[in-house]
C-alpha cells in the first residue's frame, strides 16, 4: 500500500461530558475515497472539524503527508493541501460566484496579498474552471450573485471550489443532501476526477446506495467510537453496524 | 471574461466627475471650496472605514483618534523639525500605521459589539491625551501656523489648488481600495466577514488579515488627519473626539458600507447637509438621528445599495427584452 496522505492516530475530543470522538484512528491513501457513516450525533462532522483544525484534539495525533499537524492551526493545514466543504455551503453570500471560486484559487496559488495586489498571474483559473463547470453541467453567468443559486448547486459549487484549491485531501460533508439524482451523479464525477489526480477523499453521507457503490472503504462511527472499518461488503455484514443502525432485537 | 473593458457606467461617472471638477474650478467660492475640500479629506478616511467595516465586518468607532494622531504627528514633524510637508504627511501615515498595527493586534481579537466599544474606548483615551498633553498638541489651544503642502518648489496655497491636490490623492486612494477589493486581500477580508471558520479552512490567516485591515483603516484616517492639519494650517484636539468618529461612521453607513463610491456619496452628503441645514440649528443632530434610523430600516446597504438595485433592475429588464427579441 502507498504511503498514507492522512493519518489519524487515537484522536479524541469531549464537549463537557459528551465524548464526540473517542480514540479514532484511520489512514487515508492518495486516490482513496473513504466513506464516513454513522447514526445522527455519532461525531462525523466533529471528526472532520478535528482533521481540518477547527477543533483541537485533546489527545492523539494527526499527520498530513507524514507531517505532524496536531498543533497546526486550520489555515496552515489548508495551505498544506487540506480542503473541505460544509453541510450547509459557506460562501461569501453577498459576492459573485467568480469571487467565491477565486478564494479557492488563491489558496492553490499562495502568492500572498502583495503579489496579488500588484497583479501577479496565478494558475490558469479560467481553463480549469471551465473543465469543472462542464462536468458539473453549470451554464450560469459567473458574475451573478451567489445568492441566486439554488442550494443543491451551491453544494456542488463548494466541491468545485475545493478542487480549485488543488488539494491532497478533500473532506466532503454530506454532498448528497439536497441534491437530485442527476446532480448527485455530477458531484460524484467531480470527486472521482479529484481522486484521479491523487487526492484522497473523506466523505460523510447518509445515502447508503451512494456510499456502498462509491466508496472504497468505509468507517462507521457511533458515539464517537469507530465500530467498523473496512470495505463496503465487510461493513454491511458487520454485527455492530447492523445493531447501531437497526437497534438490538 | 477577464477582458478589461470600461463599462458605460464607469465612463459616465468619470465624465460627470470631470464636468463637476471643471464647474467647481470656475464657479466655486472659498466657502464652497472649504466644504468640498473637507468632504474630500473625510472621504479618504472613510475609505479606511469602508475596508474595515464594509469588507471585514468590524464596526469601527475609533477612526477619529487615529486621524488625530496622524494629524498631530505630521504637524509636529513639519513645525518643530522643519520637515518638508509631503514627507511629514507620509511619515505620519506610516507612524500611525505602526501604532494602529499594535493597537489592532489587541482589538481584532474582539468580535462584533465588543470591538466597536473597545475602539470607542480607545477614541476617548486618545482624545483626552491629545487635549491635555501640551508639548505634543498644544493642549486646548491646539497648534497654529502649520505650513502648507509644497511639492518641488510648487506651493499649494489657495483652496482651489488644494482642491486639485486632494482630488488626486482621493482618487489614488480610491483606486487603491478598489484594487484591494478585487485581489486576494479583499476576498480574504470578505471571507472573514461572511464566515470566519470557512475562511480558516480556505487558508486565510484570519488574525493577521484582520490586523492588516485595521492597519489600513488607521493609515487612511491618519492621512486624512495630516491633510486636515496642513489644509487648515491649524489643528486642535477637540476635532478628534468620538463625535467625529460617529459622524464618519454615519457617512459610511448611509453612503453604502461596502462600496468606494458609496463612501464618497456618504461623505459628500454628510459634509454638505450640515451647511444646507444650518437654519435648523440644534435640531440638526436630531435630523441626523432620524436619517440614520430610516436608512438602516429601508436601505441597509446605504444610498449606494439603492443605486445598485436600480442598476440591477435596468440590467434585468434589458436581458428580458433581449430574450423576447430572440424568441
Amino acid at each position: 500500500m502507498t504511503k498514507p496522505i492522512l493519518k489519524a492516530d487515537g484522536i479524541s475530543i469531549a464537549f463537557g461530558g459528551v465524548v464526540a470522538a473517542d480514540n479514532v484512528s484511520f489512514e487515508l491513501a492518495p486516490g482513496e475515497i473513504k466513506g464516513l457513516i454513522g447514526p445522527n450525533g455519532a461525531g462525523k462532522t466533529t471528526l472532520l472539524n478535528l482533521i481540518s483544525g477547527i477543533y483541537n484534539t485533546s489527545s492523539g495525533s494527526i499527520h498530513i503527508d507524514g507531517v505532524d499537524v496536531t498543533k497546526v492551526p486550520a489555515y496552515k493545514r489548508a495551505r498544506m493541501g487540506l480542503a473541505r466543504t460544509f453541510q450547509t455551503p459557506r460562501f461569501l453570500h453577498r459576492s459573485s460566484i467568480i469571487n467565491n471560486l477565486l478564494l479557492g484559487t488563491d489558496l492553490a496559488d499562495q502568492m500572498g496579498y502583495i503579489n496579488s495586489f500588484f497583479g501577479k498571474k496565478g494558475s490558469n483559473f479560467n481553463d480549469e474552471l471551465e473543465e469543472l463547470m462542464e462536468i458539473a453541467g453549470f451554464t450560469f453567468d459567473w458574475n451573478d450573485s451567489i445568492s441566486t443559486m439554488p442550494f443543491g448547486q451551491q453544494k456542488i459549487l463548494e466541491i468545485i471550489r475545493a478542487m480549485l484549491e488543488h488539494p491532497k485531501i478533500m473532506l466532503v460533508d454530506e454532498p448528497a443532501a439536497g441534491l437530485n439524482d442527476i446532480e448527485l451523479q455530477r458531484a460524484m464525477k467531480l470527486m472521482e476526477l479529484a481522486t484521479e489526480r491523487g487526492c484522497g477523499i473523506i466523505v460523510i453521507e447518509h445515502r447508503m446506495d451512494m456510499v456502498m457503490n462509491f466508496c472504497h472503504n468505509i468507517i462507521v462511527l457511533n458515539f464517537g467510537k469507530v465500530i467498523a472499518n473496512g470495505t463496503p461488503e465487510e461493513v454491511q455484514c458487520n454485527e455492530a453496524v447492523i445493531e447501531a443502525y437497526l437497534g438490538r432485537e | 471574461m477577464m477582458k478589461k473593458r470600461l463599462s458605460p457606467a464607469v465612463i459616465a461617472i468619470s465624465g460627470l466627475f470631470a464636468l463637476l471638477m471643471l464647474g467647481i474650478s470656475i464657479w466655486a467660492n472659498d466657502y464652497l471650496l472649504t466644504i468640498i475640500n473637507m468632504s474630500l479629506i473625510y472621504f479618504i478616511g472613510a475609505l479606511g472605514i469602508s475596508v474595515l467595516m464594509g469588507m471585514t465586518g468590524y464596526m469601527m468607532l475609533g477612526s477619529a483618534s487615529f486621524m488625530g494622531i496622524g494629524g498631530f504627528i505630521s504637524a509636529n514633524f513639519a513645525v518643530k523639525l522643519g520637515m518638508p510637508v509631503w514627507l511629514s504627511i507620509i511619515l505620519a501615515t506610516i507612524a500611525t500605521g505602526i501604532i494602529g498595527a499594535i493597537i489592532g493586534s489587541a482589538l481584532v481579537k474582539l468580535n462584533g459589539a465588543f470591538f466597536a466599544f473597545a475602539s470607542l474606548g480607545f477614541t476617548q483615551i486618545v482624545s483626552t491625551f491629545l487635549t491635555n498633553y501640551v508639548p505634543f498638541t498644544g493642549g486646548a489651544d491646539g497648534m497654529q501656523k502649520i505650513p502648507t503642502l509644497s511639492l518641488g518648489g510648487f506651493k499649494v496655497t489657495s483652496l482651489l489648488q488644494w482642491f486639485f491636490v486632494l482630488c488626486i490623492i482621493a482618487f489614488g486612494c480610491g483606486l487603491l481600495v478598489e484594487r484591494i477589493r478585487k485581489t486576494q486581500l479583499g476576498r480574504s477580508l470578505e471571507s472573514i466577514r461572511d464566515n470566519s471558520v470557512a475562511a480558516e479552512t480556505l487558508g486565510v490567516n484570519t488574525y493577521l488579515t484582520k490586523i492588516y485591515a485595521f492597519t489600513i483603516a488607521t493609515m487612511f484616517a491618519a492621512l486624512s488627519g495630516a491633510l486636515i492639519a496642513h489644509h487648515n494650517s491649524v489643528i486642535s484636539a477637540s476635532l478628534f473626539s468620538s463625535v467625529t468618529s460617529f459622524r464618519w461612521f454615519m457617512m459610511v453607513m448611509c453612503g453604502g458600507v461596502n462600496s468606494t463610491l458609496g463612501a464618497f456619496i456618504g461623505t459628500v452628503v454628510f459634509t454638505f447637509l450640515p451647511e444646507v441645514l444650518r437654519f435648523t440649528k440644534l435640531f440638526i443632530n436630531m435630523l441626523f438621528g432620524v436619517a440614520i434610523i430610516l436608512t438602516m430600516i429601508y436601505m441597509p446597504d446605504g444610498l449606494m445599495g439603492v443605486l445598485q438595485s436600480i442598476a440591477a433592475r435596468i440590467k434585468n429588464k434589458k436581458k428580458e427584452r433581449k430574450e423576447k427579441q430572440a424568441k
